[in-house]
């Protein structure tokens, strides 16, 4: 016969087998529910970013019958080694998300802060300066590109007052600038969430300022922008990883301001300041068929994107305030 | 009826999916061997078969083009009743990979241009059709010009086959001409500078109303200027080596382009080239509107000048030569429309009946040609084409069939040569390039390594 404590052990045990067993079969259940989704993600998203892995280590040309070679680091080194493309690729990214974003970030601040400003008609300003952001990238990029045309309406303006227009889109030394007025144009999705910000900003964080008696300026410098400040870092971070994968209106851009050319001759127009990171990728991978070595170039950029975004959270913690946060 | 537990319909969801996940990681693993399957025969007409149907997938999209390829296509159905063969229109070289690294390539694709003939050729994607013509008889060399036999051969395979042909010429404005004093087109590098720049007429504030030539290199289809076929250079040496350094060919034509740009200032034709890049194909080019006196073309442009300004009086010469090179002049770049057979396609001998049908029917290729604005691409089409006298036609199709014409060599690299060239050429017209003797040794090296990692 069993001692107390050793019968209460044994009766706790009986008691958890009888509760596994219940549920191990609700744990089938529920892998069988989210079983469509598990194998949607491993087919679609599990297996092409490890088949990239693999392939950038290979030499496999999509539609190619030849046997793929694995070839170790030699698509990464060819990347550096790279004379011409793969840099200029590198250095019209980096312009992009140096000089783009925080534009971009500071046009959506400033333009938020004047809708805070509006006292009457503010929800038609808010409309007509998100509506924008809901028209789709490549519908905008053709707008500006008809807008910008060296003989365009916005050149016609410009002659009107005297000005001689740029070739915008068709000039290398503007066609970044025209990206970057295009973008100020839809920062629509920005801009809300920092009039949101300012708009929840404590008024009484205001009055105290203006009893000390800091202007509008210093308010805004030492009231609204730490209050704001998440924001801002999301606005930064996330415009950075977009930007680091900047492709749709370049490769819009350069397509319609020279529709002769074929499409691998057309990337980068004019004169490669159009060729950023990504659409190097897409040419490698999908108009020259070196698929091994746009996987690395992908797998690249994503190393670097991860890079940065770890150094950017860090560096956060210095300049961002979050009021409710420990 | 017996119901299963829950939880082994579950498992058995995930097992099945799990297998399909290894089914479908398998099966777009790349490589294996090229399965190019052996004709069987040329199967006369009258034969009994099975109904069999093809997939025809091409990059043409206008309604007039579809209909020339839907009525010859429908031709060959009355030819052989038993095959059936679907068009598909606005398919690119990117969607044909796409289809072949799946695993469901169509029976025939037809590409806009020979770029990737090389580069498919030497990777297995396509079948050697040499086997196929030599059944049905058809000796390549007495049916098409041999200059359309540079763009579809690789190595000695007929991996394509051309359909209709592009020749590029130099337009030129008569009264242009006339009012400049100059009795006939430019026949070397020296004449066509000196009529550039006698046909150039500046405004009174400075800036130019009309440039005699501009040859920028990403301006409109001037890139075709550079290919090496004005100098008598090609791409590599009989070892395959680059010979961009080594051949002064290439330095030469560059400095053709620098001078005249030199001439005009670079501003000036950044202007022209943003004003008119967008309109090389419509009504506001820049040679329909008499901004410039001569343009390099292709010969489809005569289509567009037919519609868009049909009184225009204006010639088609070819483009000069060197000054020490005259007897060669005449000779002109050449490309064109492919056909390619997919060398997995189940249907290859019908797929090449297809393709024998498209590329060889005389009156499918006429009818397509004036469709197109391009050169009917078989012998018996050219002499049977209606346009052949015309003035303009008869430039190009000279050009064509001139023994000195032919199309850059082709490479297992594919497009990326002639691009990378076109990279260097416009970092060179704005003094990026430095050394020009230096940078076109880098630039071989580059070709070269490019070339060998492609596996040539």
């Amino acid at each position: 016969m069993l001692a107390g404590p050793a019968r209460s052990v044994k009766g706790a045990e009986a008691r958890r087998s009888r509760r596994r067993r219940p549920d191990r079969a609700r744990w089938w259940v529920v892998l069988g529910f989210l079983s469509p989704f598990l194998i949607g993600l491993a087919v679609f998203v599990v297996y092409p970013v490890l088949a990239t892995l693999y392939y950038s280590f290979t030499d496999y040309q999509a539609g190619s019958y030849q046997p793929v070679n694995w070839v170790g680091l030699r698509n990464y080194r060819t990347m550096f080694a790279d004379t011409q493309v793969f840099w200029v690729a590198v250095r019209n990214t980096v312009w992009m998300v140096l000089i783009m974003v925080p534009i971009q970030t500071v046009w959506a601040i400033f333009v938020a802060w004047i809708l805070t400003r509006i006292r009457r008609g503010a929800l038609v300003y808010r409309t007509i300066y998100f509506l924008p952001a809901m028209v789709p990238i490549v519908a905008t990029a053709l707008s500006f590109i008809v807008m910008l045309n060296p003989v365009g309406p916005l050149n016609h303006l410009l002659s009107d007052v005297g000005i001689t227009g740029p070739g915008w889109f068709s000039d290398a030394a503007w066609s970044k600038p025209s990206l970057v007025l295009m973008a100020l144009w839809t920062v629509g999705n920005t801009m809300i969430l920092f009039l949101a910000g300012m708009l929840d900003v404590p008024k009484s964080l205001y009055e105290a300022a203006e009893i000390d008696g800091a202007g509008a300026w210093k308010q805004f410098l030492h009231v609204t922008l730490p209050g704001i400040s998440p924001i801002v870092f999301f606005s930064l971070l996330t415009g950075m990883i977009y930007t680091f994968q900047y492709f749709t209106e370049a490769f819009v851009a350069s397509g319609s301001a020279n529709p002769i050319l074929s499409s691998n001759e057309s990337i980068g127009y004019p004169q490669d300041s159009l060729l950023f990171y990504t659409t190097e990728i897409y040419r490698q991978g999908f108009q020259y068929f070196r698929t091994g070595y746009a996987s690395a170039m992908a797998w690249l950029l994503f190393l670097v994107i991860f890079a940065f975004t770890l150094v950017f959270i860090r560096g956060s913690r210095r300049w961002v305030y979050y009021g409710g946060a420990r | 009826m017996k119901h299963q537990p829950s939880h082994t319909i579950a498992r058995s969801c995930l097992v099945a999916g799990l297998a399909l996940v290894t089914a479908l990681a398998t099966a777009c693993t790349g490589g294996g061997s090229n399965k190019a399957a052996a004709p069987a025969s040329v199967i006369a007409t009258d034969a009994s078969h099975a109904p069999t149907s093809i997939t025809v997938w091409s990059f043409n999209t206008l309604a007039k083009e579809v209909k020339a390829f839907q009525d010859d296509l429908g031709r060959l159905h009355q030819k052989y009743p038993w095959l059936t063969v679907k068009f598909v229109p606005g398919k690119d070289d990117a969607a044909f990979a796409k289809a072949v690294a799946a695993g469901d390539p169509p029976d025939v694709f037809i590409s806009t241009a020979p770029d990737y003939v090389g580069q498919f050729c030497h990777n297995g994607t396509v079948l050697d059709m040499s086997q196929y013509l030599k059944l049905a008889n058809i000796d390549v060399t007495k049916t098409f010009p041999a200059a359309s036999l540079v763009y579809t051969q690789y190595q000695g395979k007929q991996c394509a086959l051309p359909l209709l042909t592009d020749a590029y010429g130099l337009y030129y404005n008569k009264k242009m001409f006339a009012a400049a004093g100059i009795a006939s087109p430019p026949k070397t590098f020296s004449e066509l500078i000196d009529d550039a720049k006698k046909l150039t007429v500046k405004n009174a504030d400075g800036s130019i109303k009309t440039f005699g030539l501009v040859t920028r290199t990403d301006y409109n289809l001037n890139a075709n200027i550079f290919t090496g076929v004005h100098t008598n250079s090609k791409f590599y040496d009989a070892a395959g080596k680059a010979t961009f350094a080594s051949d002064p060919g290439w330095a030469n034509i560059l400095q053709l382009d620098k001078s005249l740009q030199d001439f005009y200032g670079a501003g000036n034709v950044q202007k022209f080239v943003g004003q008119y890049q967008p309109h090389s194909d419509d009504a506001a080019n820049a040679f329909v509107k008499g901004a410039a006196a001569m343009e390099y073309d292709g010969e489809w442009h005569i289509g567009e000048i037919a519609d868009e300004a049909p009184n225009l009086d204006y010639g088609i010469a070819p483009f000069p030569v060197p000054d020490d090179q005259l007897s060669r002049y005449g000779v002109g770049n050449t490309q064109g429309t492919v056909v390619y057979i997919p060398s997995r396609t189940k249907h290859a001998q019908e797929a090449y009946f297809a393709a024998q049908q498209l590329t060889t029917d005389t009156t499918f290729l006429t009818t397509l040609a004036d469709a197109v604005s391009n050169v009917p691409s078989t012998f018996d089409s050219l002499k049977a084409w209606d346009q052949a006298g015309n003035e303009h036609w008869k430039a190009m199709i000279d050009i064509l069939t001139n023994p000195g014409s032919y199309y850059k060599q082709l490479t297992a690299a594919g497009a990326q040569d002639a691009t990378a060239w076109g990279t260097f050429t416009q970092n060179y017209e704005r003094g990026k390039a430095g050394d020009l003797t230096a940078a076109l040794k880098k630039f071989d090296q580059q070709v070269n390594t490019m070339n060998a990692q492609a596996g040539q």
